[in-house]
């Protein structure tokens, strides 16, 4: 579960999802490999994917790991 | 729309609450043996059927096997407690000699309690956000 301590990773898949013809959390979610749910708990930044999961939605949308997920890392 | 996961978890605890309330109001009838009840928990194999799956719809992934997986680490971890408990209490109520019905329905007990906090954590991890992949 995030901590307030930890650093925190935010992502822009509901904002992918929109530019990519309102593509649904279904369609993506089947295109990755996952559940509807984790993608609604992704973009509601309850989750943090691991690497290979971040990999395949960025290839899912076509662009680079770090147009989709930032890194904030709050000791900076 | 739960996931396969929150309704297995849903219908254990369902089960282990309906085999709980059967012992309790067998038990001034049959005595130590209404854990026959205990029975009623053998449904929570059918639990296998919502991991059914339909077409390409994944069913469980990564976040649902990291929720199962820290659920089990403290369903494990309260049965323990439990046990270690349970253990320094027994002589002070049995004294010498713990009955062997005690001994054998505590395992029905055991796994009662496994099942119940297995879903409660689950269940609560799913509200709250999942373990991050890390």
């Amino acid at each position: 579960m995030p901590s307030k301590s930890r650093p925190l990773v935010t992502n822009r898949i509901r904002e992918l999802r929109f530019h990519r013809g309102e593509m649904t959390q279904e369609r993506l979610a089947v295109q990755v490999g996952v559940t509807r749910q984790t993608i609604i708990a992704l973009e509601a930044g309850k989750y943090v994917p691991s690497l290979l999961l971040a990999f395949r939605i960025a290839a899912a949308f076509g662009v680079g790991l770090d147009e989709v997920f930032q890194f904030h890392d709050k000791a900076r | 729309m739960m996931s396969a996961v929150q309704k297995q978890a849903w219908f254990n605890l369902i089960v282990v609450a309906v085999a709980a309330v059967t012992i309790i109001s067998l038990y001034p009838w049959l005595g130590a043996r209404a854990i026959g009840g205990a029975g009623i928990l053998g449904l929570c194999g059918l639990g296998a059927l919502f991991h059914w799956r339909h077409g390409r719809r994944v069913v469980i992934d990564e976040r649902d096997e990291l929720i199962n997986r820290r659920a089990m680490v403290w369903a494990y971890g309260v049965v323990w407690v439990v046990f270690i408990i349970a253990v320094l209490i027994a002589p002070r109520l049995f004294g010498d000699s713990v009955p062997i019905a005690v001994v054998q329905n505590s395992v029905w007990v055991a796994f009662m309690i496994l099942l119940a906090t297995q879903s409660i954590v689950a269940l609560v991890q799913y509200r709250l956000g999942a373990p991050d992949a890390e």
